[in-house]
């Protein structure tokens, strides 16, 4: 007998499945939008009961006494008093906003508790807070000169607008503000919104209202059991999180979470397995909020190394079932996978633990995903996710379709909790996930075609093992360029993540006669065996026979994915002249194989450089027994000459 | 030899051996060992590595040297800035486990 059954919507109408229900008003949960809900201090009752306050207290620091901690780390634990009073100042300093003004603040501070303070002055005096999709200085330069943005609040030399740091300097509060009592922000208004790597390139910006935000901050501290003491009592959820808060997932789980559940985050963002350790060692019971090529990393740490944490999150990608068995055996840590998107917020959640893939039905169980408390799903005919929950849009379609393949799974008896269930199978359109960094293909393609002398583009994505599970491949026409350059100039804008680790100099991109360009045929490119190109490419055009007195004549061609162009030249590719005489001696061999091996080379000139693309005359004059001259031209312009002497007759 | 020649010699060796470290443990097919220069930056505009690769890295120069990146993230950041600190930086952990 088999555990698991295809869902009924391979043959006909959507599968609806609900998430579990909610202790109190199953019925309500699912269909009431939190948008009717005038303020977010509604919102509690209907998605979080456990976390409801009195009706008009905002849910931000709703389970915080004054004197509770909201953030912690090297540079100091803050209170939620302290917060508030910091909150006031910067709201203070901050200009007014029009009802209708369309412009954004944006926020780009590297410690966690001023990013929050930022966010929620501007909120409480009505801005909207613009989240950058990656922190590489040129984008943010360039997102800071943008019109839609009024104003820039950071903690770093490295910007320019509203520095955080002597505001909240501890001199400067000598003279304290006034704690800020924070009124609850209106279900409908437009908080954030998260610049994204949209399908056709260009960035989109997803706004998201309080009743979304708030709505998944409650139902995932409620449902998580964040908001509960720690099992020492030592208090509530203290998150470490080595993802940065701009991104949706680190906003919601680093950032509104402890601040909705009377927990705490880290001010830092600590990255490598030495620096997470050391964080968690001075965090009991700490929630850790990671990606999997983070957690990957820990591997280097010892057996037992990391203390108890109360949970690990992780998400953005799938998480490798070695990585898995590895924090398992070593440090006993079971992983909590999430899925959401921007657009849709949460989905769905998974265990992942060896002991959840011991049996392959255990395996199906364990890799399916649960839908998240008031979200339903359905999947429609061609396998696509729809979703519908209180964390979408209040003005998008519902159900909302999703770029997501799924199918749905259905597990009975004896592994727990029997239930809906759904196996995910990536995206259907071009927007691809590396080392958990979303990016569209057609950006890549976008920036490259921007690139000074670029001619042609395509970028594909390709799996490979490891931290990243997939990285993207490109195919690039430009004449004199070096792929280093390039990547140089990718990085400007791009997460360095999701540059073209390979990406290769060709003359024409393999575009089929409409015009088209298949995946295939890259592909066939870049993982072709002619991956390293180690010649000159040469073609005999005249000769005169055998043996001394004669003459023989090649035309060359310099390819641009000649390996010897990298390296030392990768600003400037030239052909190195050592690889000019390997031609030289090469072709003069396969000639005249009698003259036997290299003794000296004289009258060696490189009289001018040689690069990438092209086309040139190797002249070979065979003029003694065991002498060769060769010229390599350009036109009638001579590149390099030379004399090589040979063993033969010796 | 004196002992300054000697560590010069074995700060120059081991810079050869990360070079190759780094060219096999990220597939960096573009780049050759002796491409590398030991002066250059590892992250951005030198070598180009991302964040990624320096986790990858760093597993990499444990299995390898049995060696762990601290617990201090700034000092990290030196460690990890060029083939030259990231060496003196393991000769200076195996001489104090030594």
């Amino acid at each position: 007998m088999t555990d698991r059954y295809p869902a009924l919507s391979r043959h006909g109408e959507p599968q609806t499945v609900t998430g579990h229900a909610p202790i109190v008003a199953p019925s309500l949960a699912p269909t009431v939008a939190p948008s009717l809900a005038p303020t977010v201090a509604g919102l509690a009752p209907i998605v979080a009961p456990s976390l409801a306050r009195s009706p008009g207290v905002s849910p931000i620091l709703a389970h915080h006494e004054p004197e509770a901690a909201v953030a912690f780390g090297g540079e100091g634990e803050r209170s939620a008093e302290r917060l508030r009073s910091d909150v006031a100042r910067v709201a203070g300093v901050l200009p007014d906003t029009g009802d209708d003004d369309p412009r954004e603040i944006l926020c780009v501070a590297t410690d966690r508790y001023h990013f929050a303070v930022a966010l929620l002055a501007a909120w409480q005096r009505g801005h909207r807070v613009a989240l950058p999709p990656n922190a590489q200085p040129e984008l943010l330069r360039a997102m800071a000169d943008d019109p839609a943005i009024s104003l820039v609040i950071h903690d770093t030399d490295e910007m320019t607008g509203l520095d955080l740091r002597p505001l909240l300097a501890d001199d400067i509060r000598a003279t304290p503000a006034g704690a800020l009592e924070l009124a609850p922000l209106p279900a409908l208004r437009k908080l954030v919104s998260v610049w994204t790597s949209g399908s056709t390139g260009e960035h989109q910006r997803h706004a998201k209202t309080a009743g979304q935000l708030f709505a998944e901050a409650l139902t995932l501290a409620e449902h998580f059991g964040l908001a509960e003491r720690g099992k020492r009592g030592a208090g509530r959820a203290r998150v470490v999180a080595t993802v940065p808060s701009h991104h949706i997932y680190g906003l919601l789980f680093s950032v509104l979470v402890p601040l909705v559940s009377g927990g705490s985050f880290s001010r830092e963002t600590p990255l490598h397995a030495g620096v997470v350790r050391a964080t968690l060692m001075q965090t009991p019971d700490a929630v850790l909020v990671s990606v999997p090529a983070h957690l990957r990393a820990l591997r280097i740490l010892d057996p037992g190394a990391l203390p108890p944490l109360s949970r690990v999150f992780s998400s953005g990608a799938p998480l490798p079932p070695d990585t898995a068995k590895m924090l398992s055996s070593r440090f006993g840590l079971t992983v909590t996978e999430v899925l959401g998107s921007t657009e849709t917020g949460g989905i769905a959640s998974r265990l992942s633990g060896p002991e959840l893939l011991e049996s392959d039905d255990a395996a199906v169980h364990a890799r399916a995903w649960s839908p998240l408390p008031h979200v339903r799903v359905k999947v429609d005919a061609d396998g696509r996710l729809l979703v519908d929950s209180p964390f979408l849009p209040p003005d998008g379609p519902r159900p909302w379709p999703t770029a997501d393949r799924v199918e749905m799974v259905q597990m009975v008896g004896g592994l727990g909790h029997p239930g809906p269930r759904f196996r995910h199978f990536g995206r259907v359109d071009g927007v691809v996930k590396v080392g958990g960094k979303r990016v569209a293909l057609a950006e890549i393609e976008r920036r490259l075609h921007a690139i000074e002398g670029v001619e042609d583009a395509a970028v594909s994505v390709v799996e490979v093992g490891g931290a990243r599970g997939q990285e993207t491949v490109a195919l690039v026409v430009a004449p004199g360029l070096s792929p280093e350059h390039l990547r140089g100039e990718l990085r400007r804008w791009l997460d360095p993540v999701v540059i073209p680790r390979r990406l290769r100099l060709v003359d024409a991109l393999p575009r089929e006669p409409n015009g088209k360009l298949t995946r295939r045929r890259l592909l066939e490119i870049i993982e072709g065996p002619s991956a390293r190109i180690d010649a000159l490419e040469c073609r005999a055009i005249a000769s005169e026979g055998e043996g001394p007195g004669r003459v023989a004549e090649f035309e060359v061609y310099v390819p641009r994915d000649l390996y010897c162009l990298r390296g030392h030249f990768r600003g400037a590719p030239i052909v190195p002249g050592v690889a000019q005489l390997e031609l030289a001696r090469s072709v003069a061999l396969t000639q005249w194989p009698a003259l036997g091996q290299l003794r000296a080379v004289r009258r060696l000139k490189y009289l001018r450089p040689v690069r990438p693309g092209e086309r040139l005359r190797l002249v070979l004059d065979h003029r003694a027994e065991d002498r060769v001259d060769f010229r390599l031209l350009a036109g009638a312009e001579p590149v390099s000459v030379g004399t090589l002497s040979f063993t033969a007759g010796s | 030899m004196s002992g300054e020649a000697a560590a010069n010699d074995s700060q120059t060796e081991l810079e050869r051996e990360l070079k190759q470290l780094i060219v096999d443990a990220l597939k960096l097919e573009d780049t050759a060992p002796e491409d590398i220069d030991s002066a250059e930056p590892l992250v951005g505009d030198g070598l180009g590595l991302d964040s990624i690769d320096i986790l990858e890295l760093a597993m990499a120069i444990h299995r390898r040297f049995g060696v762990k990146t601290g617990s201090d993230d700034d000092q990290n950041r030196e460690v990890y800035n060029n083939v030259r600190s990231l060496a003196a930086f393991i000769l200076d952990q195996k001489a104090k486990a030594g």
